[in-house]
């Protein structure tokens, strides 16, 4: 068992004291910048960057892991204690995590998503050491044709998102989409719907977007008429932890959210979006009670926070095995190894076998302090809650303020989250769903460009689609998703039929 | 609540109508070789219908009887400030400076939004702009800026 | 209630002259009497990133002060670059001016929020971006006349992965056609990391990028780079020559990072980084570095120098851009 050995070995370097203390500080840090909205991965990466030269090479790598997982986390915290995304990837545990918080369950809620992320971390960094060659070569399957069908079949499922009327939900798909192109044309480089205002011009920003929407616009809604602490959050906190009732609920989320996030996360230049929309849609078509998906179903947070953690071990499979950077944080983690000499890629396992070795073994490691910190820190979280109101709102907007300001030190993102504010606050009130139109934020200008680029390789033919294999079964997929509806109401007509008779 | 879900599908099919002229302009190209104008044209374009059969479905549903749902008063006062305060806040955080940015805004909805006393408005404001500026300025470095004064 | 507000009064008044000893205290010393901030007009994670938060602290103590690193993503560069020419030019703020905003991204945009010609303070230039004509170790193509000889029998046939819209490999390919009398035709993604998996997956038949996300497979010899845009050869790959040798001199162009600020800059403060950098980009520490990046080539010239340099370039795009965005 020539792997069990290597993995031994990766751990003895991992758990030498020196190493356990950096990947503490690495998760503690990561965390608590997580928790500010706005500032995902990349951002606490780059901060900690130039702390890195000054520290040995394995050690760089346990402390960048550590701050990986502990911003993804972070990342969940505020989205379920004041309904605001982390990052954008944490916009699906606002949908059921928040509501169950104001029912008093923010305990519970962040427990799972802690545990939840560390099962998903722990099978996916098992399916790294054994399949990450085998994977990444898979994944280079992957052109542009794949993503566009891919992006396809994600929009499909996107029916299933919706929890009231259905044409409300499509026109904000439409709206996403829309709001998606504004910003440089990828494929030509001209500005579109930017009217000179250069905030646009790398579009509207979606993390911006995100905080208003649900962030900013939750604190409108509540404080438009007068408020009690009551109607906001319940008063009694029950639980601070998962019970059991919790955990056999989510244990099957857990698990599907863990393999569909790493599966999907491996794909070179995937959003971790998307894997937390996907899970969450899956969850609720398997659940018995899907109407009740948005007031504060475990299985909504259970699923997408595996998927989140899942999707994070996903992206790195590309960079270790083939030396690629996907993304923000796998670029600047490529790039801290090249700076310690570590040169990811095909050979790294052979040259340098305990660099290797040690980085997964302190993935592992990472997921359980992340446990280790999390978990204490839930009593502390819910307590903010207990905070009068009046003050907390805008303690709650401060937060969302400099989330927004932080990424690119730009009052006009601010302004951007002011719109998006007002714009989810109306969009409450009038029926109109916060979460089809992210999806669609993120995924039309994946699937715009991946388009485009296709054509250009076919020379304008749209066989391309429908030749390749992986690309032709998406679109299968996706015709049986839309299609699935129809059927059914056929035959629960055909059932309703014959029962009358 | 009626009128108001008109005016809200009238306004999509403004605002989709905007977007397929402003992509029109941007080129379409053809669609073996789309342009920049196609794909929002075409997201427009099904916003439009979309809109439309949304305008049909509600202008034949009956006017329902006592439709005013739970007419509490709605304080749009409070939600114009809120957003103006942070609009505010926005524009003078590099001139004025985080901390005492902060303060003012922080006073100021303390005392507008769900009034509490002058004592303890201020002293709301100090704690979260001391807190706020240790925490993102000290500890995450995140330079936020200084403004004038210096802090 | 009286008394009430005047404690707060107090306390107002307590933190405004705490302020004031602040100010004061830090008149002593001079240029430079606080963090510097440098803005990267490019999200962090990107080479320029990088380099710059390897550098940073060297290049801070060669100018005797220190550098803040502020991101500011967006328009290619652009948002960046028009918050540093928009600023005071005091000094304390200064750009990372890589040749792409400044000569490339403002063509793309009809208006444009600055004219590098007047709105910029050359600084210096620190290091270039080669760029590598990359292909599969299967191709067909041993060298740069293969392709060529293959390209010039097959019009458009070809598909190239380019990094980036707006960007110096966007332009190179087109320029390259040009010079070598033949029509490849640009797939433009994301970044040298998105254009890496197309070509190891067979969605294209070349690309052109930074060497960066390229090396390990070169090692590997999963592709082979057929040449290099660059002023010198590669350190690491003496072998691999440039596209000028070969013949094609006018698209031989790689990125440059340099320094700059907004115009106006007092020439004191502008010497002051030249010679920073110029002792900075000597440095052993330093120039170990940039090796290990991978993918940068030290090139250090004066403010002067590069301003030149990005001028030039700058009339050579123009003409091209129409074709770039006309013809899509």
């Amino acid at each position: 068992m020539e792997i069990l050995n290597q993995l031994l070995f990766g751990f003895s370097v991992a758990l030498q004291p020196m190493n356990l203390i950096y990947c503490f500080f690495g998760v503690l840090v990561g965390t608590l910048i997580g928790v500010l909205p706005g500032v995902g991965p990349a951002a606490a990466l780059s901060l900690l960057l130039p702390v890195t030269f000054h520290v040995p090479p394995v050690s760089t790598i346990i402390l960048l892991a550590g701050i990986t997982y502990g911003a993804m986390y972070g990342g969940s915290t505020t989205s379920i204690l004041v309904n605001i995304p982390g990052e954008a990837a944490s916009v699906v545990t606002c949908l059921d995590g928040y509501q169950m918080a104001r029912k008093g369950r923010a305990g519970p809620a962040l427990g799972i998503a802690a545990f939840g992320s560390f099962i998903a971390g722990t099978i996916t960094v098992f399916i790294l050491v054994f399949l990450a060659p085998t994977l990444a070569n898979a994944a280079l399957k992957f052109g542009p044709p794949e993503y566009f069908t891919l992006m396809v079949l994600g929009l499909s499922i996107m029916v299933y998102l919706a929890r009231g009327s259905i044409i409300n939900a499509l026109i904000m798909v439409c709206f996403g989409l829309i709001l998606g192109t504004i910003g440089l044309d990828p494929m030509v480089g001209v500005p579109r719907f930017v009217y000179r205002m250069n905030t646009l011009m790398d579009g509207v920003g979606l993390v911006q977007v995100v905080i208003g929407l649900f962030g900013v616009s939750e604190v409108l809604i509540n404080v438009e008429r007068s408020f009690k602490q009551e109607e906001i959050f319940e008063t009694k906190i029950k639980g601070l932890l998962p019970n059991r009732e919790d955990w056999r609920r989510s244990i099957g989320p857990i698990g599907r959210g863990s393999i569909l996030g790493f599966f999907l996360g491996i794909i070179p230049g995937m959003s971790v979006v998307i894997p937390t929309f996907v899970s969450y849609v899956i969850e609720k078509k398997l659940s018995k009670h899907p109407e009740k998906f948005g007031t504060g179903m475990i299985e909504g947070v259970a699923g997408p926070e595996a998927a989140n953690n899942a999707a994070s071990t996903g992206t790195l499979v590309p960079m270790l095995s083939l030396g690629i950077p996907t993304g923000a944080s796998t670029a600047l983690l490529l790039g801290a190894l090249m700076i310690h000499g570590i040169r990811p890629g095909p050979l790294l396992i052979q040259d340098a076998p305990e660099i290797f070795w040690g980085v997964v073994a302190s993935l592992y490691v990472g997921n359980v302090m992340l446990l280790v910190l999390n978990l204490p820190l839930i009593g502390l979280w819910v307590k903010i809650l207990k905070i009068p109101y009046h003050f907390l709102f805008s303690l709650i907007l401060l937060l969302c303020i400099v989330g927004s300001y932080i990424t690119n030190n730009n009052p006009y993102d601010v302004i951007i989250m002011v719109v998006f504010g007002l714009v989810g606050y109306l969009m409450k009130k009038f029926d109109y769903e916060a979460a089809p139109l992210v999806l669609a934020l993120v995924l039309g200008p994946m699937m715009e460009t991946a388009l485009r680029r296709s054509l250009v390789i076919s020379d304008g033919g749209f066989a391309i689609f429908f030749t390749r294999p992986i690309s032709a079964s998406f679109l299968i997929v996706a015709l049986l998703v839309l299609l699935s509806p129809l059927v059914l109401r056929k035959k629960r007509l055909r059932e309703e039929l014959r029962a009358a008779e | 609540m009626r009128r108001v879900l008109l005016c809200c599908n009238l306004f999509w099919i403004l605002f989709a109508l905007i977007t397929c002229i402003e992509a029109y302009r941007l080129k379409l190209g053809a669609v073996t070789k789309p342009g920049s104008g196609f794909f929002p044209f075409s997201a427009g374009l099904v916003m439009l219908v979309l809109a439309l059969v949304a305008l049909m479905q509600l202008t034949r549903q009956e006017k329902k009887e006592g439709e005013s749902a739970g007419r509490e008063e709605v304080r749009w006062w409070n939600i114009m400030i809120i957003l103006a305060a942070v609009g505010a806040y926005a524009f003078t955080l590099e001139t004025i400076g985080f901390l005492i940015n902060t303060f003012l805004f922080v006073t100021l909805l303390l005392k507008v939004i769900e009034p509490q006393s002058w004592k303890a408005s201020l002293l709301g404001g100090v704690i979260a702009a001391v807190a706020a500026n240790v925490l993102f300025n000290v500890i995450f470095k995140a330079q936020i800026p200084s403004g004038i004064l210096g802090f | 209630m009286h008394k009430k507000s005047g404690t707060a009064i107090r306390v107002v008044v307590f933190v405004a002259l705490l302020s004031l000893l602040w100010v004061s205290g830090s008149q002593a010393q001079e240029y430079p009497k606080g963090p510097v901030q440098i803005v990267i007009p490019f999200a962090p994670g990107g080479s320029t990133d990088i380099f710059w938060r390897g550098i940073s602290e060297h290049m801070a103590k060669s100018v005797g002060g220190q550098i803040a690193l502020v991101n500011k993503a967006g328009g290619g560069g652009i948002l960046g670059t028009s918050f540093v020419v928009n600023a005071k030019p005091d000094g304390y703020t200064l750009l990372s001016a890589n040749s792409d905003p400044l000569n490339i991204a403002p063509l793309f945009t009809p208006d444009a929020p600055y004219d590098a010609e007047k709105d910029v303070t050359f600084i210096a230039k620190l290091a270039v971006f080669p760029f590598a004509i990359t292909v599969r170790a299967d191709a067909p193509f041993k060298t740069l006349e293969d392709l060529v000889a293959y390209a010039k029998a097959n019009p458009k046939k070809l598909k190239s992965a380019v990094a980036g819209v707006g960007t110096t490999p966007h332009m190179i390919n087109e320029m390259f056609n040009r010079d070598a009398k033949v029509e490849i035709t640009p797939v433009p993604f994301a970044g040298g990391g998105e254009c890496v998996p197309a070509l190891l997956g067979g969605h294209v038949d070349m690309t052109v990028l930074s060497i960066a996300p390229v090396k390990a497979q070169v090692l590997s010899g999963k592709v082979r780079v057929l040449a290099l845009f660059s002023p010198t050869r590669f350190r690491d790959f003496p072998q691999i020559p440039t596209v000028a040798e070969k013949g094609y001199k006018t698209s031989n162009i790689a990125t440059g990072i340099g320094i700059g600020g907004p115009k106006g800059l007092p020439p004191a403060i502008v010497k002051k980084w030249e010679d920073a950098a110029a002792k900075t980009m000597k440095e052993p520490k330093v120039i170990e570095i940039v090796d290990k990046l991978e993918g940068l080539i030290i090139d250090f010239k004066n403010g002067e120098g590069y301003r030149k340099e990005v001028l030039t370039d700058l009339a050579t795009f123009k003409p091209i851009v129409p074709t770039l965005t006309g013809k899509k």
